[in-house]
């Protein structure tokens, strides 16, 4: 029946178009999440100084005073006393000298003796050192081998740790690969659900809207929506936002975007707080009523 | 081949009728206080006890305002104290769109370091942080100045949690009364008696550099005006002349008095008052009531009561003097206005078919908004930050403070163990 | 008057004079509190209220009532109260000596600084009656309470109508 009318390269363009379209919005993408959270600094008010140091004062010692020297007094003259304390000298000589054999016959004696003892103490105390140095020896190696034991512990903690951290890791790319499969496996079931029977599903739909379930999935989300949206004392009266929100199957929102609105920093916050406060929105009646697509059109109570 | 082209046909009419799918839903959302979190703070210093639960002072001025209802402790599922610890997954699990977290540090043996920090939960991101310095005195200052920060980031409106109110109060003393003139935090706290007196005392009113009131007093059995220096007590009269005297208010220069003398003969008429110079210049000279006289904001005109078309009405004068014009029409009986410090409103007290009420009127649109209930409602005035009205009401035989939102939605009783209270002035923002 | 009364009245006079005592404005409070106390210390006398200290009537006189009542919204001085404020009139015209305050008081519904201004008004009727009668003008003071010092303290009519009034004062 197509045959007259049939034109290929403006419907192949359209087919293309659309097949775009319908595309791009399969693939999950973020709408208003933004980027990951880095607490900012706080702003200081206040800025210390730092106080000035003083070098300390470096104080010359005084000079030290000159020694004074005083000159002899000279002596008077006497001979006879002189010869007789000459004498008198001689003798004293000769006991010094007799005296200082004796002394060195006895510092000879002493010396040796001394010589005795100093080889003694000289031959324990190499005992001693060589005590004492086997011991040492000993602690040394026991504590090697203590450390020995200690460094293969830690390299066993070390590669224990290691290996968890391997293992956490296996574990979380597993993860992240089970979640990627998981959301290609949703798409792909989102796509075949959709090239599913695409005729039976538009007139049961058709069918759905005229037995007023899709209002009921409407009240449902609005009740929700409703519910958890605070609004802020500010708004004013004549307030109006239209938002754009995009939901997994199962309700999960996965973006909200603005349309327009004329509401503060604060009201704007609280629909998005509201919106995903609301996640997930309720399963709809009936399963092909489900719009990933919803449009809100917000206004205040007066 | 046909079935082919019927099938991809299907496929492109399917496609177009979806991608144009939405579901349109209208919210029609009512007015709540917005969910927030106060954190308790951390606190690192000697001493076991942190000095001053900022935490509850913040949630206590946030809660009072009337837009925000900070959740309780029990409900915190994790109490961080810095933002690296703040999970926002956790957050708005509990449901609030905003969490404050914070500590004080100890820096010295009086000395402190007060931090807070802000969060969006869902946009995930700090919205204001700040650290400030306090003594133990002044804690309590640092954390009305954090409350401040953090609702004008989340309202847009200036806060005044760190401003002042003044009132009078009346107490039975056995035969005799008690008037007392005191001032107080706007939360309340930190009561100080100003003057007392077994005469009545009325009409305070700050001045613009909040350091001193204006107030009549009659004591002796006559009415004389005085002007007090908070910080020190020192007071001078500035008009006792024969007859009355009464109902003075600052300029926005802070260096005159608008007052009404009544003189011997009893005609009530407004004056300017130089305060140095104790000179005055009258402004009025009908022979009906003019009275309680104030000044627009821009130091341009002063409004006033007067009966002189028969019930009280408010009517203003150029302040160089000149002819009065009416500016009230709506209602019997308008006395008493107040501007808002934007000069945008007039709060006047209103005859509300019997009722005497709070009414505020919007100078440009003229339409006049009753935003009080009681019977006997007095005495407004506007915070420094002009979105909030104090004025005294009737509880029984005892005057009470509430305090009204300037749209009239948000309404808060003042907590009084006062016996009876009235003429509640709102401070001007403390000037650093 | 007898001589004796005269001296009795002049004493009296004298006596109260001295009692009337300022108010005293206190030394500021040490720095470490924020605010003084500017309390006001009331005279001795300045209680302010039905002071019976203050009143002193001519005995001869007999009991002259010394409350004057007003209608809502009124300051005229009522048919029936016109008689009362003529005998005050002779009784102060008589003698140059006496001295009396008459206080204004409205009820409590409105504004304050205006019901001042309602009282005085009513203070103001009771001189004019006064000084049309004989009583000199250097004799009479007037003074306002508004609605601050209430005879009776409730909301209703008959509380609201106790206190429109103007009370005599016969100061010495």
């Amino acid at each position: 029946m197509f045959r007259d009318s049939y034109n290929i390269i403006p419907t192949s363009l359209a087919v293309l178009l659309h097949v775009l379209i319908l595309g791009s919005m399969i693939v999950a993408y973020d709408l208003a999440r933004p980027t990951p959270f880095t607490p900012l600094a706080v702003q200081a008010t206040l800025v210390t100084e730092i106080p000035e140091v003083t070098p300390p004062r470096v104080v010359e010692p005084e000079p030290e005073p000159e020694p004074v020297v005083e000159e002899p007094k000279p002596e008077p003259d006497n001979s006879e006393e002189l010869r007789r304390q000459a004498e008198e000298e001689k003798r004293r000589l000769d006991a010094l000298l007799e005296k200082e054999r004796l002394e060195k016959i006895r510092q000879q004696e002493e010396a040796e003796r001394k010589q005795k003892e100093k080889a003694e103490a000289e031959r324990k105390q190499k005992e001693k050192a060589e005590a004492e140095r086997k011991q040492k020896e000993k602690a040394e190696a026991e504590r090697k081998q203590k450390e020995k034991e200690e460094a293969e512990r830690k390299k066993r903690e070390e590669e224990e740790k290691e290996r968890k951290r391997i293992e956490a890791e296996k574990q979380r790319e597993e993860d992240i690969r089970r979640q990627r499969e998981e959301n290609e496996r949703l798409r792909r079931e989102m796509e075949a659900e959709q090239r599913r029977d695409e005729i039976d599903a538009e007139s049961e739909r058709l069918a759905a809207i005229d037995s007023g379930q899709l209002a009921v999935y409407q009240a449902m989300i609005q009740q929700r929506i409703y519910r958890n949206w605070k609004v802020p004392a500010s708004a004013q009266d004549d307030l109006f936002c239209s938002v754009r929100v995009r939901q997994a199957r199962g309700g999960h929102v996965l973006g909200v975007s603005f349309v327009r609105c004329n509401g503060d920093e604060a009201v704007k916050r609280s629909i998005e707080a509201a919106i995903f406060g609301s996640s997930p929105l309720p399963d709809p009646p009936e399963p092909n009523l489900f719009d990933p697509n919803i449009l809100l059109n917000l206004t205040k109570q007066q | 081949m046909l079935n082919r082209l019927k099938f991809s046909l299907a496929i492109l009419v399917f496609v177009a009728g979806s991608s144009y799918a939405e579901l349109v839903i209208d919210v029609q959302g009512v007015a709540q206080p917005t969910p927030v979190a106060i954190v308790p703070f951390g606190w690192e210093g000697s001493g076991a006890e942190i000095p001053l639960d900022v935490a509850a002072v913040i949630t206590s001025d946030l809660r009072r305002s009337g837009r925000f209802e900070p959740i309780p402790e029990s409900k915190m599922l994790q109490k961080p104290t810095s933002g690296a610890d703040v999970d926002f997954q956790d957050w708005s699990f509990v449901g609030v769109e905003a969490v404050v977290v914070g500590t004080v540090t100890q820096t010295g043996e009086n000395d402190f370091s007060l931090q807070f920090q802000l969060f969006d939960v869902f946009g995930r991101r700090q919205l204001v942080g700040y650290r400030m310095p306090a003594s133990r005195g002044t804690m309590r200052a640092a954390a009305h100045r954090a409350a401040d920060m953090i609702y004008e980031k989340l309202t847009g409106i200036k806060g005044v949690f760190g401003t002042k109110v003044a009132y009078v109060t009346a107490m039975e003393q056995g035969q005799k009364r008690l008037y007392s003139l005191i001032v107080s935090d706007q939360d309340g706290a930190n009561e100080h008696t100003i003057m007392e007196s077994n005469d009545p005392i009325m009409s305070p009113a700050w001045s613009p550099d909040s350091r001193q009131l204006a107030y009549v007093s009659f004591e002796d059995n006559k009415s004389s005006i005085f002007v007090q220096t908070l910080r020190s007590g020192n007071r001078f009269k500035v008009s006792s002349k024969p007859g009355i005297n009464g109902a003075p208010a600052f300029s926005p220069d802070g260096r005159q008095l608008v007052v009404t003398l009544g003189g011997v003969d009893g005609n009530l008429d407004i004056y300017t008052l130089d305060i140095t110079s104790r000179q005055t210049r009258q402004l009025t000279t009908h022979r009906a009531i003019d009275t309680e006289g104030t000044w627009s904001p821009d130091g341009r005109y002063i409004y006033f009561t007067s009966d002189r078309a028969g019930g009280p009405q408010v009517y203003r004068v150029s302040a160089k003097g000149g002819t009065p014009e009416r500016i009230t029409f709506e209602g019997s009986y308008n006395a008493r206005p107040r501007l808002s410090p934007d000069g945008t409103r007039l709060a006047v007290v209103h005859n509300d078919r019997g009722d005497y009420r709070i009414a505020v009127m919007d100078l440009a649109e003229k339409n006049l908004l009753v935003l009080s209930t009681g019977r006997q409602d007095e005495s407004p005035s506007f915070a420094p930050n002009s979105d909030i009205l104090i004025y005294a009401t009737r509880v029984g035989r005892n005057g009470v403070l509430e305090t009204v939102s300037a749209d009239g939605l948000i309404r808060q009783k003042m907590a009084s163990g006062r016996g009876d209270v009235r003429e509640p002035v709102w401070s001007p923002f403390p000037r650093f | 008057m007898s001589y004796t009364k005269i001296l009795a009245v002049g004493l009296l006079a004298a006596f109260l004079a001295a009692c009337q005592g300022s108010p005293s404005v206190p030394d500021p409070e040490p720095t470490d509190t924020t605010y003084g106390d500017g309390g006001a210390s009331t005279g001795g006398m300045g209680d302010g209220g039905m002071g019976e200290g203050e009143y002193l009537a001519d005995p001869s006189a007999g009991e002259l009532g010394m409350v004057i009542y007003f209608d809502f919204d009124s300051s005229e001085v009522r048919q029936q109260d016109k008689e009362l404020v003529s005998r005050h009139a002779r009784q102060i015209g008589d003698n140059m000596r006496i001295s009396v305050r008459l206080e204004g008081h409205a009820d409590e519904r409105g504004s304050r600084e205006y019901n001042i201004g309602l009282g005085e008004r009513r203070s103001q009727a009771v001189r004019q009656m006064l000084m049309i009668q004989g009583a000199s003008a250097a004799q009479i003071s007037t003074v306002s309470f508004g609605e601050e010092r209430p005879a009776s303290f409730g909301n209703s009519e008959a509380d609201y109508a106790q206190n429109r009034r103007v009370e005599i004062k016969y100061t010495n």
